[in-house]
């Protein structure tokens, strides 16, 4: 296959945003073009103790769930509780079970010009990646489930109301982390996304465990599809044992299984280089159709006079497959545990093993030590781990098991009280954004302006399912404290807070002007009314002195050509946008400036 | 910072030490931790990387021989590059260059190129996805890895000044694994994009003051990363990109590929301690319609990223003699057989090419042959060089980094070819190495 367009899209066919609508160009140039100094010698500050705690809900908001927004705000303070803690738990629970929750708006805008979200695993794979009969497959088809798949997720992020729902898909996906890029894996996504990954998110793991070993795709992107008995792929295994189950922390190298310590119940506690082999021979045959030249075969039957017909039912579905002929049917010893191999119940021996590796103790205290780091802290206290872990363990066979650890961790006064442990990596920062003001743009992919998202979004660091390593994008602050990601990250929050409907009027996708003008009453929108409110309402806080003073400062600018420190609390007419104030696009970006500061990244 | 253990800091911080890989995070660490500034003028390493398999055999192609029998009559009867056009390399008849690389051709007779033989990854693979991944990552078969070994390269450099402002660039629209895991790369294909530039017209530029004014005096991390982001911008922005005149009136050729390498240059010469450029170009995989001599895509493609690295080499040494190295390399090569649309399928032995001045031109590294008994699995050239063997002698000789166990793991049989002159230090290969403390902190 040509790799050429995927890696390299030519620029001039690559539908990028514009920079600007307007044809006047100012020709002001930006104060800032000395080169400033380039030392940097103090060292600078934890952040442990010395930023101000945003309010409860807002620090609820911004850890269980994409950041708040006015309406789960009125939901909230409707809940039934005496206290504002008491409805924070009452929404815990809501969110707890978001089969309950009606998202009719979501649904909705996923009805609108996706195609692709409804279809079967098999013909994801029989038109998108290989059309029965081997015809050609134009790449704007083979790419499209992919492309809904991550358009679903900006729609998801910013409107669902099972936002706690959509943390835990992003968390498992990263988990489970396929690379959508790699070969064939983005036609299968949206049944990645749809059948292995969202129907367990709060469930159970070991379900979700077995579903992503039977997926096409990730049989496909660690190499199991080709995993055959006389010569094993261990690819698979590895990740199985390092990334998905008993952790990188409890690999003993190359030690003998018999030296590996045993907990207290008889268990060994972490695995061996040869656990890794014996896993790999266990997956031996835990393949798909399609994985192997030979489902290819039908293509080319047997020369016969008259000619035989290549038989389309013999093309290759992309379902799972077992194939006996590639299973090696010895004796697996897995961290000290025979497995065996009974032929008329194949697939035993891999799943006595899920059984052993979804219920180990490390197992529990990986997952839970990775779902404290995402929603409490980079260091998650040793007391939380444990409290979560316990519940994992104990509940490894319950239909519910992640939802009552999720209760665990969510009721903890860790989570409940801790702010500013975790910044919001690209993806969350940009959503708490859009959902700050209430982005309307309905991300419908037949509509260009989609793909100028998809495009602009792509250098942030963290475009949706984008991380090329099985490990997942990493969750700890000094990976995302970088100048490019942050950069790219504050450019697509500056584009989409000013970007508005070239096909309709030019009415803007954020509702900044409509939220500003019903809290505030004409005479308190002032430069320090506006920015003050929108201050607490993003970041949850009384404004800092010094961002308060420089915001107040913008938006009290009542001409672009010759900013003047102007009286900060005259009202200003933001229903007006002539020239030379235009205020209302000043206000734009004045609170699109507010979610580029640090205080705003904090979660 | 004198009184601090270092370690204490680090854990404190939540920062994982550099040691031991996967996971790595840069972020601060290097800026803090490095003993005063190492001041400027370090060596510029530029990395090009051919993404699709640039097909060797035709960029040097045989000239004489059994080789150019095989090669001429057997394998790419169709295909191949005459030996009355490929171009002459001096001290030898053996190979020539294709002829539309003039440019390169004329850095190796004016002994500034090595052109090493049948380089490779240990274990053959031909799917472009897995090995560049493994080239990038600088590992084959180590799963899991969630660092680059550019990155673990600059988080075992005992030479990067703490306050390097820019030390490393990937100037190109897609990311590479080679910096996974480092948050101080800057990814930007166009310079001139990397400022908040997706304003409003007549308020943007005022969002970047005002967001400069916020972020003026960081008092912690999050403060931090916007006032170096902001820094960052400035630099690029100060910088006259578009009246930049080349040293010894350098021609770069029109393309994205003389882009990425003015873009390279502009940078290096701002002194932003720019140390490392990755640059990723592509379009190398000519399954179809790949052309013979100097017509066609791959013709092209030859031209475009010769004459690009004859005019970086010529723009910077006119103010940089003697300062940069130049390594080029790709994925895999191409198959030795022509296939039935008269091009060329993945394979698996590859030239590489060094430029710089310290370079000892000429050709290392042993040819396997072309005769069917010397082809690999019956279609490809053999490798017969460890590609880091090449990239190797660079970092230690030119750059003075020797922790090849840690930036390559699972190497330990470093062999240098002698391809470039410097400084030589014994390799480190053990993982666990802490090169922070290598050089005796308290």
């Amino acid at each position: 296959m040509n790799i050429d367009k995927r890696k390299y899209p030519d620029p001039q066919y690559v539908s990028r945003a514009p920079k600007s609508n307007s044809s006047q160009k100012s020709n002001r140039q930006t104060k800032n073009t000395n080169k400033p100094s380039a030392k940097l010698s103090q060292p600078p500050l934890t952040t442990q103790g010395s930023i101000t705690p945003a309010n409860l809900i807002h620090r609820v908001m911004s850890k269980m769930a994409f950041g708040p927004n006015d309406e789960t705000l009125n939901h909230i303070q409707n809940l039934p509780g005496a206290t504002e803690m008491d409805r924070v738990l009452a929404y815990i629970d809501e969110q707890l079970n978001p089969q309950n929750i009606d998202d009719s708006v979501v649904d909705t805008m996923l009805n609108q010009g996706f195609e692709t979200l409804n279809k079967t695993q098999q013909q994801f794979f029989q038109q998108h990646v290989h059309i029965p009969g081997g015809e050609d497959i134009p790449w704007q088809v083979h790419i499209q489930p992919g492309r809904e798949t991550i358009y679903a997720a900006f729609i998801r992020g910013i409107n669902s109301k099972r936002q706690l729902l959509e943390m835990m898909a992003d968390f498992w996906h990263n988990h489970f982390n396929v690379y959508m890029d790699g070969d064939n894996i983005q036609p299968m996504f949206v049944h990645y996304d749809r059948d292995v990954i969202r129907p367990q998110a709060l469930g159970n793991f070991r379900t979700m465990l077995y579903q992503v070993t039977r997926s096409n795709c990730m049989l496909s992107y660690l190499g199991n599809g080709v995993n055959e008995q006389s010569a094993p792929n261990e690819n698979y295994a590895r990740e199985l044992l390092e990334l998905h189950t008993i952790s990188a922390q409890n690999y003993y190298g190359h030690m003998n299984w018999q030296d590996v310590p045993t907990d207290g119940e008889g268990r060994r506690m972490g695995y061996v280089e040869a656990d890794v082999l014996e896993l790999a021979r266990a997956l031996t045959g835990w393949s798909f159709s399609g994985a192997s030249w030979q489902d290819y075969q039908y293509l080319y039957p047997p020369i016969t006079i008259p000619p035989t017909p290549i038989d389309l039912s013999q093309a290759p579905t992309g379902l799972f497959m077992f194939r006996p002929d590639w299973h090696d049917q010895g004796i697996k010893r897995v961290m000290g545990t025979d497995f065996i191999y009974e032929s008329n119940h194949p697939e035993k021996d891999v799943n006595d093993i899920l059984d052993m590796l979804a219920e180990h103790p490390a197992t529990a205290h990986f997952l839970a030590f990775k779902l404290c780091r995402r929603f409490i802290a980079d260091d998650p206290s040793p007391q939380i781990i444990d409290s979560v872990a316990t519940s994992l363990h104990q509940n490894w066979q319950s239909p519910i098991q992640i939802k009552l650890a999720m209760e665990v961790l969510l009721k903890s006064s860790d989570f409940l009280n801790s702010w500013g442990e975790k910044i919001k990596r690209p993806f969350e920062k940009s959503i708490s954004a859009l959902r700050q003001i209430k982005y309307t743009f309905d991300f419908n992919p037949t509509n260009e302006y989609s793909g100028w998202h998809h495009w602009e979004f792509q250098d942030s660091g963290q475009p949706p399912f984008g991380w090329t390593s099985p490990n997942g994008y990493p969750d700890v602050k000094s990976h995302w404290l970088g100048a490019s990601s942050t950069m790219s990250t504050w450019k697509f929050i500056q584009w989409t807070a000013q970007f508005t409907d070239g096909e309709n009027n030019n009415i803007p996708f954020n509702q900044i002007l409509q939220i500003t003008t019903e809290a505030l009453p004409a005479n308190q929108r002032t430069a320090n009314g506006i920015v003050n409110f929108w201050y607490e309402r993003a970041c949850g806080i009384f404004p800092d002195s010094n961002t308060q003073d420089k915001l107040a400062q913008f938006m009290a600018y009542d001409n672009f050509e010759e900013p003047a420190d102007n009286d900060r609390n005259t009202p200003i007419d933001i229903n007006n946008n002539d020239w030379p104030a235009y205020n209302q696009d000043r206000l734009y970006a004045v609170v699109s400036t507010l979610f580029l500061t640090a205080e705003f990244s904090y979660r | 910072m004198k009184n601090i253990n270092r370690r204490k800091f680090l854990k404190g911080s939540g920062m994982v030490t550099v040691a031991g890989m996967g996971g790595l995070q840069l972020g601060f660490a290097n800026t803090m931790l490095k003993g005063g500034s190492g001041g400027s003028g370090r060596d510029l390493l530029v990395y090009v990387f051919l993404n699709g398999g640039m097909d060797g055999l035709n960029m040097v192609p045989p000239r004489s021989g059994n080789d150019y029998t095989e090669y001429s009559t057997n394998l790419r009867p169709n295909l191949h590059i005459p030996n009355s056009i490929s171009l002459a390399l001096n001290g030898q008849n053996a190979f020539g260059m294709h002829p539309s690389a003039t440019g390169m051709a004329n850095l190796f007779n004016n002994d500034k190129m090595a052109i090493v033989h049948a380089t490779g990854l240990v274990d053959a693979n031909r799917s472009h996805f897995e090995a560049t991944r493994f080239i990038e990552l600088g590992a084959q078969g180590v799963s899991n890895l969630g660092s680059g070994w550019l990155t673990r390269y600059f988080n075992s450099s005992l030479h990067t000044p703490d306050d390097a402002v820019m030390p490393s660039i990937v100037p190109s629209y897609n990311n590479t694994d080679a910096v996974l895991g480092d948050p101080t790369a800057l990814v930007m294909a166009n310079p001139q994009e990397f400022s908040l530039s997706n304003g409003h017209w007549a308020w943007g530029g005022y969002m970047q003051d005002i967001l400069g004014e916020i972020y003026t005096s960081p008092s912690s991390l999050e403060q931090l990363v916007g006032h170096q982001t902001l820094n960052a911008s400035s630099i690029i922005q100060s910088i006259d990109w578009d009246n930049y005149t080349p040293g010894n009136n350098a021609a770069y050729p029109a393309g994205f590929f003389g882009d990425q390498m003015r873009t390279v240059a502009q940078l290096y010469k701002n002194e932003v301690d720019l140390e490392v450029a990755y640059v990723p170009t592509g379009g190398w995989d000519t399954h179809v319609g790949q052309g013979t001599g100097t017509t066609g895509q791959f013709a092209d493609l030859a031209a475009e990223l010769s004459a690009g690295l004859y005019a970086f080499y010529q723009d910077l040494s006119a103010s940089h003699n003697g300062k940069f190295t130049i390594i080029v390399q790709s994925e895999f090569g191409r198959r030795a057989y022509e296939n039935s649309d008269r091009s060329t399928d993945h394979g698996y032995g590859n030239p590489m090419f060094v430029i710089g001045d310290h370079v000892n031109a000429g050709f290392y590294g042993q040819f396997p042959g072309l005769a069917p008994n010397q082809l690999f699995e019956d279609g490809d050239v053999e490798a017969t060089v460890d590609y880091r063997d090449v990239v190797s002698e660079v970092l230690i000789k030119r750059h003075q980094n020797r922790f090849l166990g840690y930036i390559f793991p699972n190497y330990s049989d470093y062999t240098p070819l002698g391809l470039i002159n410097g400084t030589d230090l014994s390799p480190i290969y053990e993982v666990n190495y802490d090169p922070l403390f290598a050089n005796g902190f308290d």
